[in-house]
């Protein structure tokens, strides 16, 4: 008996893995799946609860039209592996016909159900910024990102990856602000993520240069007039901001950061944190001097280092290749060095 | 109070993070009195390294404010689940961030999400994982040591968030968790994680869920993964997530100049060598540097993740 959680629907997004091969999607019946060299028929995949394996069996003609059945059994690479005893040790491999023979089916098997191994990962997060998911994952604890906090968020280059994070983690509750630089605000990851409307009415665009009319660098200067481009929720923006009480400020864009760190920190509250992403270290060694000066404490620059472990019995290892870098984080708090004078008690 | 919401102000009953410096950072409950070693109740005084701090004075203070003591001052900060990893006090060996944030992200927590956690140690991961979820999810969280869960649910509680936990003395893998299809995640954190695997697949809602274990030892890990295997998950993922951090200074580093031939006539006498030395050396240079720490942190366990499918239904 099968209790229904939500159901594969036509015209959204789905993340669609074929062994190591992982690609994102927007289901429609109208045009077929392509997954690698083949294509599945979407209309077998639809009404299917989200997260069903799908066995596809090879259709006729031409085009190399597959059809997706469902499957209860769950068949692993690792447990194919696993039970085949002679994998343990391949000294007999070649010398018997019949294992070999039992071998070669074993991999067809697989390869009807997709378990491939070597196709490329597509993942949405664009190559220039090379943000990795642990680097986003400390970056949004780095920034304490809570439901129902006010988040301002600079974003270029990540195709709007970090922005749908923060606003998967606010549910709903609270705001974030998503300052970029002109043209349009990308939006790509969080157009992806299937974001219910209450979801989305957390989320404001500003552009930074509408915001630097209101809110100069230099307050001494007149910041010459901009046009606002249409993609703005401008008022609904700079109110929140005028506040300067933003609970968290993120950073992830392909220009230095450090002037626009300096500029941007005036709109946090004091005792929040702000995390830069950067995929170089030196602009953060230059940023953590810049906020050192403006008197933010808990400075930290950091880096993550992930390792992926094959684990199967007798042959666990970690894996042979691993990423040499996903980028770097500055992070710290924004307080208040007026002092604050406590009766002492000696 | 202060870890369901952010507020601008201490008031009393706060959680109060008192930064001295990096090495000096202690979470302080903001009360009159507090009781000390003998159990008698004494006035709330706060002793650091920079002077005495009657705790009660920081009430009406506004978070982030810097507080005056006698030979120096602090910082009041606002109690985040980041600070608490940093400041709470250790029952257990606990987990740090650079976990704690990949285990988030990794079992897709986010506000609504129900989840269960074995063992609940110091509640360094809890106190991450509600202020995920709430204010509409759910944290069962369970631990076979009775004096360290009911720490725990005074700790919740005190920290105003006690309506979104419960917090069970129970053995998981003996026992199993008592909760059926009620759970969008698992995590577990055990001596022996792949005991509790078929009450987690039991816990996990019909429509799938994600799972994680947390174990020091690969062998924990092999038969971890053994048991998730046998039990339907699929997708599995073991890893390890280390954080570096790095010292950041303005070195200063001395310039050898190529451009100054010293005398080869051997004539220099003592009043040269001075002006000599200098004029081998350009004038030195100020290098951004950022260097790993000498010691970091190697290892601190193997996270491992999988996902139970919809079709899976656990046996009755």
């Amino acid at each position: 008996m099968r209790e229904d959680g939500p159901a594969i629907c036509d015209g959204k997004n789905y993340i669609i893995i074929k062994g190591s091969f992982m690609k994102l999607a927007k289901l429609k019946t109208q045009k077929q799946c392509q997954l690698g060299r083949a294509s599945v028929d979407v209309a077998g995949l639809l009404g299917h609860p989200v997260g069903t394996q799908f066995r596809l069996h090879s259709g006729g003609g031409k085009q190399r039209l597959m059809r997706p059945e469902p499957v209860e059994h769950t068949e692993d690479l690792a447990d194919a592996i696993a039970a085949d005893e002679s994998a343990a040790d391949n000294r007999n491999l070649l010398a018997n016909q019949t294992s070999q023979a039992m071998t070669k089916e074993r991999i067809m098997e697989m390869r009807e159900q997709g378990a491939t191994g070597k196709e490329i990962v597509t993942t949405i997060v664009d190559n220039s910024t090379n943000l990795r998911v642990d680097s986003l994952s400390q970056l949004l604890t780095a920034c304490s990102v809570r439901p129902g906090g006010r988040y301002l968020v600079l974003e270029s280059g990540c195709l709007a990856v970090t922005v749908a994070a923060v606003l998967e983690r606010l549910g709903g509750h609270g705001h974030l602000v998503h300052l970029f630089q002109g043209g349009t605000p990308q939006r790509h990851a969080v157009d992806a993520i299937n974001f219910t409307s209450d979801q989305l009415a957390c989320l404001s665009c500003l552009d930074l240069r509408t915001l630097m009319t209101h809110h100069p660098a230099d307050p001494t200067a007149s910041a010459p007039a901009y046009t606002r481009t249409r993609c703005e929720d401008s008022e609904l923006a700079l109110n929140m901001l005028s506040s300067k009480e933003m609970d968290g400020l993120l950073l992830c864009c392909r220009q230095h950061p450090v002037n626009l760190l300096r500029y941007l920190l005036r709109f946090l509250a004091v005792s929040r944190p702000f995390a830069v992403f950067c995929p170089y270290k030196e602009p953060l060694l230059e940023c953590y001097f810049a906020m050192k000066a403006e008197g933010c404490i808990m400075l930290k620059v950091t880096e993550t280092w992930l390792r992926n472990y094959q684990v199967l019995p007798e042959r666990t290892h970690p894996e042979i290749n691993m990423s040499g870098g996903g980028g770097y984080i500055l992070s710290g708090f924004k307080v208040d060095r007026s002092l604050n004078r406590a009766p002492v008690t000696d | 109070m202060s870890f369901k919401e952010y507020k601008t102000h201490v008031e009393m009953g706060d959680t109060v993070i008192l930064y001295l410096n990096i090495k000096n950072i202690h979470a302080i409950t903001v009360s009159e009195e507090v009781k000390n070693k003998k159990g008698n109740m004494v006035p709330n005084i706060f002793q650091t390294v920079y002077g005495a701090l009657k705790v009660k004075d920081l009430v009406g203070m506004k978070y982030g404010s810097q507080v005056q003591m006698t030979r120096g001052w602090a910082f009041a900060l606002h109690p985040t689940p980041e600070l608490w990893t940093l400041t709470l006090p250790h029952r257990t060996q606990i987990l740090y961030t650079p976990d704690i944030s990949m285990v988030l992200t990794q079992l897709e927590l986010r506000p609504g999400s129900v989840v269960c956690e074995a063992g609940t140690g110091s509640g360094s991961l809890s106190h991450a994982i509600l202020r995920t979820i709430a204010p509409t999810g759910h944290l069962h969280t369970f631990d076979f040591h009775e004096q360290r869960s009911r720490l725990a649910a005074e700790e919740f509680s005190a920290h105003g968030v006690g309506d979104y936990v419960t917090a069970r003395h129970r053995d998981v893998c003996g026992e199993g968790f008592d909760l059926d299809s009620v759970a969008d995640a698992v995590f577990l954190d055990l001596p022996r994680p792949y005991d509790a695997v078929p009450f987690a697949k039991q816990a996990l809602k019909k429509s799938g869920g994600r799972i994680c274990s947390f174990s020091p030892c690969i062998e924990q890990v092999q038969k971890t993964c053994d048991s998730l295997r046998k039990h339907g998950f699929t997708e599995l993922q073991t890893l390890e997530c280390l954080q570096r951090e790095f010292q950041v200074r303005k070195s200063v580093m001395s310039v050898f100049d190529l451009s100054q031939q010293p005398p080869t006539d051997g004539s220099a006498d003592g009043d040269e060598r001075p002006s000599k030395k200098a004029a081998m050396e350009e004038r030195p240079r100020e290098v951004l540097t950022g260097i790993p720490l000498t010691t970091m942190p190697g290892h601190t366990g193997f996270l491992t993740f999988a996902t139970l499918p919809p079709v899976m239904t656990s046996a009755t």
